[in-house]
């Protein structure tokens, strides 16, 4: 055995292996349990695949699927990246798997568009007004969000809305950090360039 | 890094923390994602009985091979992507949306030919929804969820830590994360061939959770399990008994193959 390996969270615990009295005494870095990387990690997760473009009816499924993967490589989890960055992964994948197939098949999704993000109930007691003003800024978002290809949008998205940083970014895709940074560059001109295009229209439009 | 301009930068701060899922939408996807869990666990034991009697010479190698493609379809299969569908919050079926759920890894030996592909890999392992920041292992060497992944031969037997006496649950809901690794435990049992203990771990199961959200993958395990206890003369009836109150289960086939019974 070459180096220890952490075991599934759902075999830890009282009684578990590890608690042998027999055992020799280390450090054994243990996973984080499921429940707790769910806990941290569902509302990023939720948000960002709905941000990458995945159609309201299939968010769902696609969040499902990223924390079943989740449940299951848990116990591989070796600490090499932060936990959220590991989750990350596996949604950014899980989105553009989901992509593919929509593209490719007969399906639902296939004929449904993308669901503006606006679409999303309010869910923190807004004022009607607030609630109006939000979804109109939501809807924008996403109109703007879709007039990038899929790559740029993924560094946008990870990047501006959650945050995150070039190398966080090129863990997450498995990009050189350079090419992060040269897409990053690419998408937030062609952002800023679309607001300004709609902005301009809306100036023309008249109020 | 890049940032935006002053424009663009209020834009996204005034919607960053909008779209929120709610606690109702958190609890459902969690329920789905351990039950399906617990329904790969179930069917691979399923495919180990299979595998077992195959061995013994009692089944044929066709029967083998089809129980073989049935439990991968239904261990959340890498081939057909089983998601747990929103009608069935606590259940899982196979969904037509296949490709959507397969693997990211569309070169992966499983995404292709679950048959072939090692018995206990193939049967344990659910679709791999994408690469990880850690290296991705190959599906060859996936282990199944409840085996040593440190590669060990079979370990004694680790007692379950929800078979200690407690206060009974409530809600099947609230059970779930407590049901999952005594189920898990039965589970290696069976792929251990302790068809013993995995029905008495399935007694527990049944006493602390009567009524628990993975009742009917209990049941489904009983008849596997029963089935695979040479004699048992209560086999036949656990597995018919089965068949006909959970006709819609994804776990029939799998309970019809592991004890001989014929389709209807």
């Amino acid at each position: 055995m070459s180096r220890a390996r952490a075991l599934p969270a759902l075999e830890l615990g009282p009684g578990g292996p590890q608690s042998s009295p027999s055992a020799p005494i280390r450090a054994v870095p243990q996973p984080p349990r499921f429940h707790a990387v769910y806990d941290d990690c569902f509302e990023l997760v939720w948000r960002t695949v709905r941000r990458l473009g995945v159609p309201n009816a299939a968010v769902e499924d696609v969040v499902q699927e990223v924390f079943f993967a989740v449940h299951r490589k848990l116990g591989d989890f070796e600490g090499r990246s932060s936990v959220k960055t590991w989750v990350f992964a596996i949604a950014v994948h899980a989105v553009r798997h989901h992509r593919r197939s929509w593209q490719r098949k007969e399906s639902p999704c296939r004929t449904a568009p993308e669901t503006p993000m606006d679409e999303i109930p309010d869910r923190r007691g807004r004022s009607p007004l607030q609630e109006a003003e939000t979804r109109d800024k939501l809807r924008l978002v996403d109109e703007l969000l879709r007039s990038l290809d899929d790559d740029k949008r993924e560094v946008f998205v990870l990047a501006h809305l959650e945050q995150m940083t070039a190398p966080e970014i090129a863990e997450i895709l498995s990009e050189n950090v350079n090419t992060v940074y040269s897409r990053l560059r690419a998408a937030k001109e062609e952002f800023e360039q679309a607001l300004e295009r709609r902005r301009a229209n809306d100036a023309w439009r008249g109020p | 890094m890049n940032d935006l301009d002053p424009k663009a930068q209020a834009l996204i701060d005034s919607i960053r923390d909008t779209d929120r899922p709610t606690r109702h939408e958190k609890a459902r996807v969690k329920r789905r994602v351990l039950a399906r869990a617990a329904g790969a666990m179930i069917a691979a034991s399923a495919s180990a009985a299979s595998t077992t009697t195959a061995a013994a010479g009692i089944g044929s190698a066709k029967m083998v091979v089809v129980a073989v493609a049935v439990s991968a379809l239904i261990a959340g299969g890498a081939a057909a992507g089983a998601v747990v569908s929103r009608q069935h919050a606590s259940r899982w079926v196979t969904a037509t949306v296949s490709q959507a759920n397969a693997p990211v890894a569309a070169s992966a030996p499983m995404a292709t030919s679950p048959v072939v592909a090692p018995m206990t890999a193939a049967l344990a392992t659910p679709p791999e929804t994408g690469a990880s920041a850690t290296p991705p292992e190959t599906v060859g060497s996936a282990q199944p969820l409840a085996t040593d992944p440190r590669g060990a031969p079979p370990r004694a037997p680790i007692a379950p830590r929800a078979a200690a006496p407690m206060a009974p649950p409530t809600t099947s809901q609230e059970t779930l994360e407590e049901e999952l690794p005594l189920l898990q435990s039965a589970q290696e049992a069976l792929r251990l061939g302790e068809p013993d203990r995995a029905l008495s771990l399935l007694d527990a199961h049944a006493k602390r959770f009567p009524a628990g959200a993975l009742a009917e993958e209990r049941r489904a395990a009983r008849a596997l399990a029963a089935c695979r206890r040479t004699g048992d003369p209560s086999a036949r009836t656990e597995a018919e008994a089965f068949l006909h109150d959970s006709p819609s289960s994804p776990l029939v086939e799998s309970v019809r193959k592991a004890c001989a019974l014929a389709p209807p």
